[in-house]
């Protein structure tokens, strides 16, 4: 192992290997800071570019645009409550009010460090165990990603400020959006009113951009006053946390890091799962669940190296099993498949220079990635003394422009308008998106792996408690309830 | 008053021999422009893989580049209705395949029609599929897979790619041939639905070759046969359903070019000569054998009987188990 290690650091550490590693990440950074502009349409775009180059360096900067995009993700979030992906949304919980509270910058370095921590133990995982974690991806059928999902649909549920009732209603009513579409079982089409655009169900980019960060430009403007811009402190002590909130901070990145370094390993669902549980684990661990939602600096912590670790953890499916999470990791799939490279078990040995050289890779680029965006962190900071005539505008166009790039369909322009109207009437009656979205994500696939389950046991419900991981995961969930419930009576009777 | 009209017909017949004219002067400069080729994939799929590198063949050859516009989503009823709108010129071509052309006509409600709305050019790949099983399975052939129904009250479980994929239609078949209770389970595409297979969720499964290779590796599934007729050259010692008596387990999942309906012979035609030329190509060849896939370029009468065909075969399947619409 030690000598393909050294093979690994041949590859990464070669001219090309370190130019292509700068070049992805700092493509990502930038790709990752504009909301909705895909890195699925830009790592599409270099798929070609790949072709001519050696397997492993290809991948190293496919690569590199794809986690370097989850360091830019949390920018806009926390800028412009204006999440790029559903798994940055739970960023905007805490991280948009710290921004308004003048500790914008301060919570931009914090996600830096936690998406390094993130990243760099997803890595070392990746490294170490992608064996076991491949049969740990294996052994998650049906059964087990129903009581997972259904685990992330508490922990939705549970994080509200405003009243358990209203976020179990707005999990309920994402449920229901995402059902729209067409049913994988029997074809039957549910609320598409014909269109070809709803058959595979509403666009993620454009509900998270119209629910999120739309109605935020709307209620300035709704707001009589002229809006006075936000004075971000610049100097870079402002930028630096507290002891206090290191204390804070730091433990709840290891335990982001340690969720998402599992839960990345499911293919599908397991970031986003990731980002949104260890966010609930944070707030019902916490001796100050009631500071969430206002700027808890665990809140970002936590699920920014979740999120991070995950997405490193995500190419042990791809390259161990040839099972690419989502569409994106599906093209860097490719960037191997075209040179005739088949991911398998046998990966890490039979390839040892692609294998090392990505790990090493990866390594090497998060700490570039530190190292563009922590001074990065002014620049976007004094992007906010804009003045809100130009910025908001280019709020809208950009946002506009972010989700026409995933499919080149105006109709999802159309749908940022529509789930803008929805998000701001949300707003005025104090419900919250962050539940709606995560049920919109995870409604269809609880549907997908109830309905899978059901047909494999010819209808016999007791399949849904056969497993062990499963009785674990409801019992985590109810545990999640009655903690949940502990507090609000708590509170109640004090 | 009989001068104006012999003068108008004058008109008109050498307005039409100008336009005649121009018909062919346009079918014979072809392709003066970039040619765009819409794919119903996601790029860096099996599909989106080949068509690139058969663009570019294309490309050397005629001197235009082809643009791939891939544009995914309900099926391939996006790119259709997207390539069935372009002018009929032959700048705008169709990547078809057998769902587009012979499958979703059954199970969905149509936004175009297969057979008006495109001139079939020529078929271009076939993907063998194969039976496999998990590693674990007590059969170690397609008989014992069938007897192997009868020992389990609810029968036999298949997984597919999605409803109506290749995986479904020759399961279906194998079901129907065999006569024993096997029910189809829907995945999203054909990874999760390998995964799943390997752990022993299911019993069985038809898929594409490629994919199925990391899974043979580790030794988490096995091969039984070959779909079809013929062994593969790659798979000399795999048996294929023909031989092992089930012959009518024969679905060819195929992908094609298409033009929209009222291109001009001329036009298709070129089209179908530069296609035989690219895919004989030695890159090309190269580049199929390695996507464990298999040149199949038949032209557009060949194509149009295969479509014709596979519709029948893939409604009377989809009827017999309660799915066609």
């Amino acid at each position: 192992m030690f000598s393909d290690f050294q093979l690994g650091l041949q590859v990464a550490l070669s001219w090309d290997g370190l130019l292509m590693c700068a070049l992805g990440v700092t493509l990502g950074t930038f790709i990752g800071v504009l909301p909705g502009v895909g890195v699925l349409a830009t790592i599409a775009m270099l798929l070609p570019v790949t072709f001519g180059m050696e397997p492993a360096i290809g991948l190293i900067m496919l690569a590199g645009v794809f986690y370097g995009a989850a360091y830019g993700g949390s920018t806009a979030s926390i800028l412009l409550n204006l999440p790029g992906t559903a798994n940055t949304a739970v960023t905007c919980l805490d991280g948009f009010p710290l921004n308004q509270q003048g500790r914008g910058s301060m919570a931009l370095f914090v996600t830096a460090i936690a998406s390094f921590i993130g990243s760099m133990s997803g890595a070392i995982i990746l490294a170490v165990l992608s064996h076991p974690l491949a049969e740990l991806a294996r052994g998650f059928g049906s059964q087990e990603y129903f009581a997972l999902l259904l685990l992330g649909i508490v922990a939705a549920s549970s994080f509200s400020t405003v009243g358990l009732v209203r976020a179990i209603a707005m999990t309920f009513l994402g449920i229901l959006i995402g059902l729209i579409g067409v049913d994988i079982n029997t074809g039957t089409e549910r609320f598409t009113f014909g269109s070809q655009f709803l058959y595979d169900g509403m666009p993620l980019v454009a509900l998270a951009i119209g629910l999120f960060g739309i109605p935020e430009v709307i209620k300035n403007l709704a707001d009589k006053s002229t809006p006075e811009n936000i004075q971000p402190h610049l100097s870079y002590r402002a930028m630096l946390p507290s002891f206090a909130e290191w204390k804070r901070a730091l433990p709840a990145m290891g335990r982001g890091a340690g969720v998402g370094s599992v839960l990345g390993v499911l293919p599908g669902a397991g970031s986003l799962i990731a980002s949104f549980v260890s966010y609930a684990i944070e707030r019902n661990i916490s001796k100050t669940p009631e500071a969430f939602g206002k700027g808890a600096i665990e809140g970002i912590s936590s699920p920014e190296a979740a999120n991070n670790a995950a997405i490193q953890t995500a190419f042990v499916p791809t390259l161990t099993l040839g099972v690419p999470g989502d569409s994106t990791m599906a093209i860097v799939l490719a960037a191997l498949l075209v040179h005739g490279i088949n991911p398998g078990p046998e990966f890490a040995s039979q390839h040892p220079d692609i294998f090392w050289g990505l790990i090493v890779s990866f390594l090497i680029g998060n700490f570039l990635l530190l190292i563009i965006n922590i001074p990065l962190i002014g620049i976007w900071v004094r992007l906010l003394s804009i003045p809100y005539t130009v910025l908001f505008p280019s709020i809208v166009v950009f946002s506009c422009v972010g989700v026409y790039s995933v499919r080149y369909e105006i109709i999802d322009v159309l749908f940022i308008g529509g789930f803008a109207a929805l998000g701001y009437a949300l707003r005025l009656f104090r419900l919250e998106a962050a539940p709606l979205l995560l049920g919109f994500v995870l409604g269809p696939m609880l549907e997908e792996h109830f309905r899978r389950t059901l047909l494999l046991s010819r209808g016999d419900l007791g399949a849904f408690v056969e497993q062990p991981i499963s009785i674990a995961l409801y019992l985590a969930s109810a545990g999640m309830v009655l903690w949940v419930a502990r507090n609000a009576l708590k509170k109640r009777y004090r | 008053m009989k001068q104006s009209i012999k003068m108008g017909l004058g008109i008109i017949a050498a307005l039409s021999m100008t336009a005649g004219i121009a018909a062919t002067s346009l079918a014979d400069d072809y392709p003066s422009s970039a040619v765009t080729m819409v794919v119903p994939f996601p790029p860096g799929g099996g599909a989106d893989i080949i068509m690139r590198a058969m663009g570019k063949e294309l490309a050397t050859q005629t001197g235009q580049s082809v643009i791939i516009d891939n544009r995914p989503g309900a099926g391939g009823t996006i790119a259709a209705i997207h390539a069935k709108n372009a002018k009929p010129d032959g700048y705008t071509l169709f990547f078809g395949n057998t769902s587009t052309h012979a499958t979703n006509q059954h199970i969905m409600a149509m936004k175009y029609d297969p057979i008006a709305d495109f001139k079939p050019v020529s078929s271009l790949l076939t993907i063998p599929h194969v039976l496999v099983v998990p590693a674990d399975s007590p059969a170690n052939s397609v008989e014992e897979l069938v007897a192997l129904a009868d020992t389990k009250p609810n029968g036999l479980s298949f997984a597919t790619q999605g409803l109506g994929a290749g995986g479904q239609i020759l399961g279906e078949q194998f079901s129907k041939a065999s006569g024993k209770n096997m029910l189809a389970i829907p995945y999203k595409g054909g990874g999760p639905a390998l995964l799943d297979t390997s752990a022993g969720r299911t019993d069985f499964m038809f898929s594409g070759l490629a994919p199925v290779r990391s899974f043979l590796a580790d030794g988490t599934l096995r091969i039984l046969a070959v779909a079809g007729p013929d062994r593969l050259s790659i798979l000399p010692d795999v048996k294929s359903m023909g031989e092992l008596g089930y012959p009518d387990v024969n679905l060819n999942f195929w992908m094609a070019v298409f033009a929209p309906a009222g291109t001009p012979d001329e036009i298709t035609d070129n089209i179908y000569k530069e296609l035989v030329t690219a895919a004989n190509s030695e890159a090309m060849t190269e580049l199929v054998n390695k996507s464990a896939m298999q040149l199949h370029v038949n032209g557009p009468a060949a194509l149009a009987e295969q479509i014709k065909a596979d519709s029948q075969e893939v409604g009377e399947l989809l009827k017999g188990v309660g799915l066609k619409k």
